[in-house]
């Protein structure tokens, strides 16, 4: 090969990677975003798939407003057995150290109260991670005796062939379900993240749960870390005869992490990858959610799809399913009893009140004297007229207050609402 | 219906009321039946602990929250309420003998 063929073959390959996020169909990418939400709602949670849970969601006023919460996030822990680099405790140590926790009995005093007095039909039980605790199949056995539907969230490492059993017996293998969190489909990108060896029990984890016939849900964030390899996540998925995954966006909790988040292009790139594959399976059902509609915005072309989208089609797909701030409908509950309004902002000023302190009624009748428990709906938030808004429904509130630190604001990730400020007072 | 039959929700029923449109709602995760009722319902359903019969059920809710209600019209009510949810599955009977007192 002489020189000049050197150069013009490095020119070429440069010029591939400059024009790689050019080589993106957008518009095939917008497609295959809105096919993914379209088929995921008709695939809903375990619990969700029952169609009593349906009629009741359903039969409800539209905008109504609960008077009190039918869904509960339950950090039964805050303590963990991982230091896992992109944790939202990465930077605050402190968090790891097991506090006040509430013991054995105020966790069932809890319960019963949630179950017999405000009825709430559906549980999330996270951490830290939950099975740290020694009383967690002490505790979940209990909450399974009221046959609420509950989600475990765990890294999986702490399951071992006596959990995994105990756990198939207590848990329905109809509405339950455990998540474990992997941060790449292969042993070097998720060890990188979560620590050495921590792969193989995670991986073994999921094995002994599915032996036991639990429905099992894999989430991934993407990452620099996890990209690369990430599309043999369906072949991972398929050898762990696991079908339920989530592909999440990597939470920024402080500079110290940038490094993992993928810049625009790149996760466009690997979305069209892994939505495309997607597509053609059908034993895998994806939740993905790296890539929002706030991407699109970003770039010229993507506003213009986002433009047509609106334009032409009766919109079926928004941003924001959550809206808790609106409809009131969920809690989170700390392992120290403290109630906050969403597990997206747990900082002090985000506290309605402590159950050890407070009873919870008067929690929650105090809640609109915090910050976030303000009245925020569609008609408060400052961008209500913004043609994007049925794409977004504003966006969350948890994310606006921390940008901005109101709540009226657009979620954070929305690029366009600084525009859209200067468009309206001109 | 049974008068000495006492009853309890169906394992794996959940209950949810909601105050605002004063709905009651059962869900039962068995066979995936949804059953809605009123704020009435939600009494009946809230006094039957699995050791009261029926009369002992009017009797407490007379008692506690519709005094203003003759007891037979209440029997009625409750009576039609139970049977139905005994013949949807959403109720079992536990025994049919003289409840505890």
């Amino acid at each position: 090969m002489n020189m000049s063929t050197v150069t013009a073959v490095q020119i070429l390959l440069a010029l591939c990677f400059i024009n790689k996020s050019n080589m993106i169909n957008l518009e095939n990418l917008f497609e295959l975003y809105i096919h993914n939400k379209k088929t995921l709602q008709t695939q809903k949670l375990p619990a969700e798939m029952f169609s009593c849970y349906t009629k009741y969601k359903e039969s409800l006023p539209k905008g109504y407003i609960f008077a009190f919460p039918n869904s509960i996030v339950l950090k039964v822990t805050e303590a963990c057995n991982l230091r896992c680099k992109h944790c939202f405790y990465a930077e605050q140590p402190e968090f790891y150290n097991k506090r006040s926790e509430l013991n054995t009995t105020e966790i069932k005093e809890l319960i019963d109260f949630l179950v017999d007095e405000i009825n709430i039909i559906f549980l999330t039980l996270t951490g830290g991670e939950v099975f740290v605790r020694k009383d967690f199949l002490e505790i979940l056995n209990y909450i399974k005796q009221k046959y609420i539907p509950v989600i475990i969230q765990t890294n999986g490492v702490l399951i071992d062939e006596i959990k995994a059993k105990q756990l198939g017996k207590t848990l329905n293998l109809k509405t339950d379900s455990v998540q474990i969190s992997l941060e790449g489909a292969d042993a070097e990108s998720h060890n990188k993240i979560r620590g050495d060896g921590t792969f193989e029990k995670a991986i073994n984890a999921i094995q002994l749960l599915r032996k036991n016939n639990i429905r099992v849900q894999i989430n991934m964030t993407l990452t620099t870390v996890s990209a690369p390899k990430i599309e043999n996540i369906f072949e991972l998925c398929r050898n762990l005869n696991v079908n339920w995954l989530s592909i999440g966006r990597l939470e920024i909790c402080s500079d110290k992490q940038r490094y993992l988040e993928l810049p625009t292009e790149e996760l466009m790139n690997y979305s069209n990858i892994l939505l495309t594959k997607a597509k053609k399976i059908n034993d895998i059902k994806m939740d993905y959610r790296a890539l929002t509609l706030f991407d699109f915005l970003k770039l010229p072309e993507g506003k213009i799809l986002l433009d047509n989208y609106i334009n032409n089609k009766d919109i079926q797909i928004s941003q924001n399913k959550c809206l808790t701030c609106h409809h009131h409908d969920k809690l989170t509950i700390s392992s120290e009893g403290n109630v906050f309004f969403c597990s997206m902002d747990e900082s002090k000023d985000a506290i309605l009140g402590n159950l050890r302190e407070q009873n919870f009624y008067d929690i929650w009748e105090n809640r609109f004297n915090t910050p976030y428990f303000q009245k925020r709906d569609m008609s408060t938030t400052k961008c209500r007229n913004c043609k994007y808004i049925p794409l977004c429904n504003t966006g969350c509130m948890a994310s606006a207050y921390k940008k901005y630190g109101d709540i009226n604001c657009a979620a954070a990730e929305c690029t366009y609402f600084n525009e859209y400020m200067r468009l309206k007072n001109g | 219906m049974d008068k000495t039959a006492v009853l309890k929700l169906t394992p794996h029923v959940l209950k949810r009321m909601e105050y605002n449109i004063e709905r009651f709602y059962l869900l039962n995760l068995n066979n995936d039946e949804l059953w809605v009722g009123n704020y009435s319902s939600y009494l009946v359903i809230n006094a039957l602990d699995g050791f009261k019969t029926i009369e002992q059920i009017v009797k407490e809710i007379h008692n506690t929250t519709l005094s203003g209600f003759k007891t037979e019209a209440l029997y009625k009510a409750v009576e039609a309420i139970l049977q139905e949810l005994l013949d949807k599955h959403f109720l079992v009977i536990v025994k049919n003998e003289t409840a505890l007192s």
